[in-house]
């Protein structure tokens, strides 16, 4: 292994050089700068969305439902209404606001579960690939175990049960949902980095490691991880839309966020929210449909460009 | 290793059991009943529930009606007073569906072939390991070919169709699936003849597969992208071994590794059914009734299909763990 | 712009939009795609009535059509129709969904039927006499009655459903229907009409009370059945499915003998003839129907079961199905269409929702509160915004068509300052001494958009800050008749046309009563007194009267009737406003003699 110790070195002695490195050749891949510069960009919308949205995304106005955009004027039976840029809801909505609002909920919806998932799921899989035998053996049975849980049936005792509690409340009906999506999704993840770990595990760099008498966490953490983070990237950027989506399906089967019609409340929707709503009025208004899915497809493109964007500007063999 | 085969079974079974206990305590403790139907139509009498309550043993206490759906339990005859026994899950017998009033037993509307019909666990199986054929076969050379083409157009175009599919909900590709093809095109009807051995099954097939088509992809360039600059790679290249030798010699067993082990789990997922490819391809298979059971709080049909569900997940899982020694020799299991 | 165009740009342009950020990142242009897509996709539609449009090489195929071609039927005779979903149990005497009830009446025919006007009519019965003192009803079966594989259908095939029925061993779910009203139901059937458990009930003398049964073949075309009390409304029940007439050697091939389509021989109009579970239903005409549904012209009506109402919407235009109802979400896609809007036929419904006040729980134990809130509601508003105005308002509780309607009963019209005025008539005073309003209702997406419209009218129009409160289906329906929530939303549908189905409800401890506490004894004993009154005019007027006072006492409010648009393709003759029967087991089933496809 004579080209890649001085690699292992680089991660040992020096890991600010070795971020240095990556974010400088992140920093020369288009396609990654540019997912990067549309999260940046939803992130803004997210955070600034009270400054940003011209109208109250809860607001209903009367006699105003389903107004197609403003540049759509070929109905005569519809016409837009010139204040609500990309139409409205069925209920008088103003869509353009909503969506400004949605992306903030799905990006923490996205995001938020996924730091539960992502810790839980490695150090399992770490632990299960490594330790192997009983260990290795019973991890991986608990692991079936949580997958096979009935994770929709558990979210609506919890919503009924906690319908009127603080817990069930907060966020909007969030938490609840980060909860029950946080607990079985490591699984995946888990049986991933396992499956990474047996293989590596067996490699000559790491049966040197041990005979060098470094300590297992050291070798796990510093050795054995950063090797595995190409499919644990993947990973992430498929699950991101996946956890958008789940609280899609939630919301649409009636457990997912609270309705709301409280204007000062941060978060009254999410894309997934009102994508679900715009394919039940497909016919009747497509933009219901068109923006949000637009808003998701886009939004999780970039997640991918820049997750392998980061998966290649972290490969320490990589010399571009 | 036949030794570790034979273990792994026997743990198989402490699985099953924490799944079905679980499962069935989480559906019992969920508020509402299986005759809690429809808010606005009519309930039924108290008293009717009262003798449908006896019927299925509901007032049983928990331990007892878990052990009488689980095991076995001697079940009184309404007629004659006499307790008679049962089989529970172990014996093949999952219960009675609530839904059709204890007419039809779970394992008949999941697996019974009747009048020539298949059955709903023969739909889902093929259209899940069709769905898994197509996302492998086109998933992982579609890896490959993006990772050998690294940063190149090619590349990027495999980068955004792999992922299109999965930046929109299975509903969505299904539907537009249902518009271009069979609508405006009218290569296939919006209602399907299963009658027809292959034309209904191509729609669904590209719209469950095209989630894990992006999986796959992914993972493969990724890892091929691993593998690619391993030393011994190099060396082969070195060596002047042609290209092609090289990429599927050596960085394809390699690269198989992750894409094998999400496969368990996709596999087990896809077979299981899935809710929105059969709403929108009217498939009739199990993912539709497993999550209408949740609706209708039929705690039989529940049970059963987490416990058929990790059933699937642990074979695939010990297949891929088998899997896993033939593409790496070195990893071995005692 | 026909909606055909629109749907066809619509998934181009989607296809577009979704095309474009990758376009973008291979060109390097900036982060601009968020909103250039959706500029692009949504041009589309307005640019394909001009003729070159940018977006037409997306689309997948060329636009518009100017001569719209003439809509011909897929086969002649053939009628095709989606039924949403398969249904769990289609055995007459233990059914009890709508999905469910539409094959029961396709295959068999109870001893009445209905009429287009709703009126019981003899069915497979030839004529029905009652005596004098109402108790006693002696039905004639048709001569030469068969079932649809040839064997004779006689009296003796209607005692055993009756009796099958009554039996407790079957446990039907609409086993409680009859109780109090046929002689000896209640003795025999004693764990569904008096609560005793099965083992109690076993360990009756129950061949005795078989044979006490006021259920009689006298001979093989007369049946006699005997009632406790008159029930004028008795006649209506007879044509439901609950009577519909099983053989016993289908019933003795096993619990789930309906489920083979070779075994459901019934007497109805139709055969089942194939049973493709979970996907279609194939009916053939019964050439040994003689009942006053026929003779039919149709040769085949095919059930489909699609559940997502985009996919039916799509299968209707695609020219797969011939009838479809309008979902709220469609419906103004459909009003736009040129071609849709061409096959709309109105009809009405036959449930009426309400919100129900809870008057065990405050603030809704005073009347003044209830009536206030029922004069806060613009059900206008509600019908038109949210529903498209499909179906209809409603002030009453029995719907347009059904007899028993009221259309002038209306005490609590749309009047925000009646409503503040009547506040202040109770005891809480005002707006502000209110406690909490918390709106319960049953969660889904759809609802969620309702519900906060209903809630932003309880601002506007009283000032109240509502909240909201979904449950889980199957939770909420056990919520509403365990511990009903303070103010709740729920609907009731006909089982048959007499105001008894809807009226005697809310006698104390009545089905719907009990989930909002009512209980008046002046309602109850004009109900009782019309349930056997064998005068029909007075009859009416006293549900009249009951009704009147219900809906003063507003321990419920109503708010809309169902029903609205059904497209229905031109070649589909016999199916128009006037024959379709909200109690219809699909459109157009009273109706059946005159329905046809067309070429």
């Amino acid at each position: 292994m004579a080209v890649s110790v001085p690699s292992l070195d680089n991660l040992y002695q020096k890991p600010r050089s070795l971020w240095a490195d990556a974010l400088r050749r992140l920093s020369r891949n288009r396609a990654a700068m540019l997912g990067l510069l549309v999260v940046l960009f939803y992130v803004l919308l997210a955070i600034f969305a009270p400054l940003i949205a011209r109208k109250n995304p809860v607001e209903q106005t009367s006699g105003n439902s389903l107004r197609p955009p403003v540049w759509v004027t070929d109905n005569p039976k519809r016409m837009p209404n010139p204040e609500n840029l990309f139409g409205t809801d069925t209920n008088g909505r103003d869509i353009l606001s909503r969506l400004i609002y949605g992306v903030r909920v799905s990006l923490i919806v996205g995001l938020v579960p996924q730091l539960i998932i992502v810790t839980v799921g490695i150090t399992i899989g770490l632990i299960s690939g490594f330790a192997g035998g009983w260990l290795d053996n019973l991890l991986m049975r608990i692991t079936e175990i949580v997958a096979a849980f009935p994770d929709l049936l558990f979210i609506i005792t919890l919503t009924v049960a906690f319908r009127e509690t603080t817990f069930g409340k907060a966020f909007n009906g969030l938490l609840l949902i980060f909860t029950a999506l946080a607990a079985v999704g490591w699984t995946g993840m888990a049986r991933l980095v396992r499956g990474q770990v047996l293989s590596l595990k067996e490699k000559e760099f790491i049966e040197a490691a041990r005979a060098l008498g470094i300590p297992i966490p050291t070798i796990l953490f510093r050795h054995i991880l950063p090797n595995t983070m190409a499919p644990i990237i993947v990973a992430i950027s498929f699950s991101i839309p996946g956890l958008i989506l789940a609280e899609a399906i939630l919301t649409f089967l009636g457990v997912g966020m609270r309705p709301s019609v409280d204007p000062t409340n941060g978060l009254p929707t999410s894309l997934g929210q009102m994508m679900s709503d715009g394919f039940s009025n497909l016919s009747s208004g497509p933009w219901m449909l068109l923006f949000p899915v637009v808003m998701i497809s886009t939004l999780v493109l970039s997640f991918t460009f820049l997750g392998d964007g980061l998966r290649d500007a972290l490969d320490p063999r990589d010399s571009g | 290793m036949s030794a570790y085969i034979i273990r792994r079974i026997l743990w198989q079974i402490p699985v099953l059991l924490i799944v079905g206990m679980m499962t069935f305590g989480i559906a019992k403790m969920t508020p509402g009943g299986p005759f809690d139907t429809e808010p606005d139509r009519r309930q039924l009498s108290p008293a009717v529930e009262k003798i449908l309550r006896q019927k299925f043993g509901m007032d049983l206490p928990f331990w007892r009606q878990f052990t009488r759906y689980m095991f076995f339990d001697w079940v009184e005859n309404p007629k004659t007073g006499e307790p008679e026994f049962q089989w529970g899950a172990i014996g093949g017998n999952f219960g009675p569906t609530y839904a059709s009033r204890g007419n039809r037993t779970v394992q008949q509307e999941l697996f019974e072939e009747r009048s020539g019909k298949p059955s709903r666990f023969y739909y889902s199986a093929r259209l899940g390991i069709q769905a898994l054929i197509f996302a492998v076969v086109l998933g992982i050379p579609m890896g490959v070919l993006a990772a050998l083409r690294q940063n190149t157009i090619i590349d990027y175009l495999i980068l955004f169709l792999s992922t299109f599919f999965v930046s929109l909900s299975t509903l969505i590709v299904g539907f537009l699936l249902v518009i271009v093809f069979a609508v405006n095109l009218k290569w296939f009807t919006v209602i399907p003849d299963w009658k027809d051995p292959i034309r209904p099954w191509i729609l669904p097939t590209i719209a469950l597969g095209s989630t894990s088509l992006g999986f796959i992809t992914r993972l493969t360039r990724s890892s091929v992208l691993e593998v690619k600059r391993q030393d011994y790679i190099r060396t082969a290249q070195a060596k002047g071994l042609a290209d092609q030798i090289v990429v599927w010699r050596h960085i394809l067993k390699n690269a198989l590794l992750p894409v094998v082990t999400v496969l368990g789990p996709l596999a087990a997922g896809l077979i299981t059914g899935t809710l929105y490819t059969e709403i929108i391809f009217q498939v009739p298979g199990m993912g539709n009734l497993l999550v209408e059971a949740i609706a209708k709080r039929d705690y039989s049909m529940i049970t059963s299909g987490a416990l058929i569900f990790v059933f699937f997940l642990g074979v695939a899982n010990l297949l891929v763990d088998m899997a896993y020694g033939a593409i790496d020799p070195r990893i071995s299991y005692k | 712009m026909s909606l055909r165009t629109l749907r066809k740009s619509a998934a181009g342009a989607l296809m577009l939009a979704l095309l474009l950020p990758i376009l973008a990142a291979c060109g390097g242009a900036p982060a601009a795609a968020p909103t250039t897509a959706p500029a692009a996709a949504t041009t589309a539609p307005a640019t394909t009535t001009e003729a070159a449009a940018p977006t037409e090489a997306a689309a997948p195929t060329e636009a518009p059509t100017t001569a719209p071609e003439p809509i011909t039927s897929a086969e002649p005779g053939v009628l095709r129709i989606n039924v949403g979903s398969e249904p769990d149990n289609v055995d007459p005497q233990l059914a009890s969904f709508v999905g469910e009830i539409q094959y029961i009446m396709m295959a068999y025919q109870g001893l009445m039927t209905f009429d287009q006007d709703m009126n019981p009519i003899p069915g497979a019965a030839e004529s029905v006499e009652v005596s004098a003192d109402g108790l006693k009803y002696t039905f004639k079966i048709r001569p030469d009655s068969k079932y649809s594989d040839g064997t004779p259908l006689t009296a003796k095939n209607f005692e055993y459903a009756w009796k099958r029925l009554a039996n407790p061993e079957t446990a039907g779910q609409y086993q409680s229907l009859p109780c109090g009203i046929i002689k000896g139901y209640s003795e025999w059937s004693a764990a569904a009409c008096q609560g005793l458990t099965m083992t109690e009930t076993m360990a009756l003398d129950l061949p005795a009370l078989e044979a006490a049964y006021g259920v009689k073949a006298i001979d093989d075309s007369t049946l006699e059945i005997e009632l406790t009390a008159p029930a004028p409304y008795f006649l209506s029940m007879a044509a439901l499915w609950i009577g519909a007439p099983v053989r016993e050697e289908d019933v003795a091939k096993g619990e789930d003998w309906w489920y083979d389509a070779e075994n459901y021989v019934g007497n109805g109009p139709f055969i089942l003839s194939e049973w493709d579970h979970g996907n279609k239903a194939v009916w053939e005409a019964n050439p040994n129907y003689n009942g006053p549904l026929g003779p039919v012209k149709l040769k085949k009506v095919e059930y489909y079961m699609i559940s997502d109402s985009q996919v039916a919407f799509q299968a209707y235009q695609n020219g797969e199905l011939d009838m479809l109802g309008v979902s709220p979400e469609d419906l103004s896609a459909v009003e736009t269409d040129p071609v849709l809007s061409q096959e709309i036929v109105n009809v009405t419904g036959s449930c009426t929702f309400y919100f129900g006040f809870n008057t065990q729980k405050a603030p809704f134990e005073d009347v003044k509160v209830r009536q206030a809130f029922a004069q806060a509601f613009d059900r206008e508003a509600w019908n038109r915004d949210i529903f498209g105005n499909m179906g209809s308002v409603a002030y009453s509780f029995i719907p347009p068509g059904f007899p028993g309607y009221q259309p002038d009963l209306k005490l609590w019209p749309f009047d925000p300052e009646a409503a503040k005025a009547t506040l202040a008539e109770s005891t809480y005073g005002s707006v502000d001494k209110l406690p909490e309003i918390k709106l319960t209702y049953s969660a889904s997406a759809r609802n969620n958009a309702r519900f906060e419209w209903v809630a932003a009218q309880l601002k506007t129009n009283l000032g109240i800050d509502a909240v909201l409160d979904p449950v889980d289906a199957t939770a909420y329906t056990a919520l509403t008749k365990t511990d009903p929530p303070q103010l709740f939303s729920l609907g009731w549908c006909a089982d048959y046309p007499d105001p008894q189905n809807w009226i005697s409800l809310f006698q104390t401890d009545g089905l719907l009563s009990s989930r909002v506490g009512y209980s008046n004894p002046e309602f109850d004993a004009l109900v009782k007194q019309a349930d056997v009154e064998q005068d029909a005019a007075k009859r009416a007027e006293l549900y009249a009267q009951a009704q009147e006072l219900l809906v003063t006492d507003a321990p419920i409010t109503f708010t809309r009737n169902d029903g609205g648009p059904v497209l229905v393709k031109p070649y589909v003759q016999g199916v128009s406003e006037e024959s379709i029967t909200p109690i219809d087991y699909w459109l157009g089933f009273f109706n059946l003699a005159n329905v046809d496809v067309q070429p």
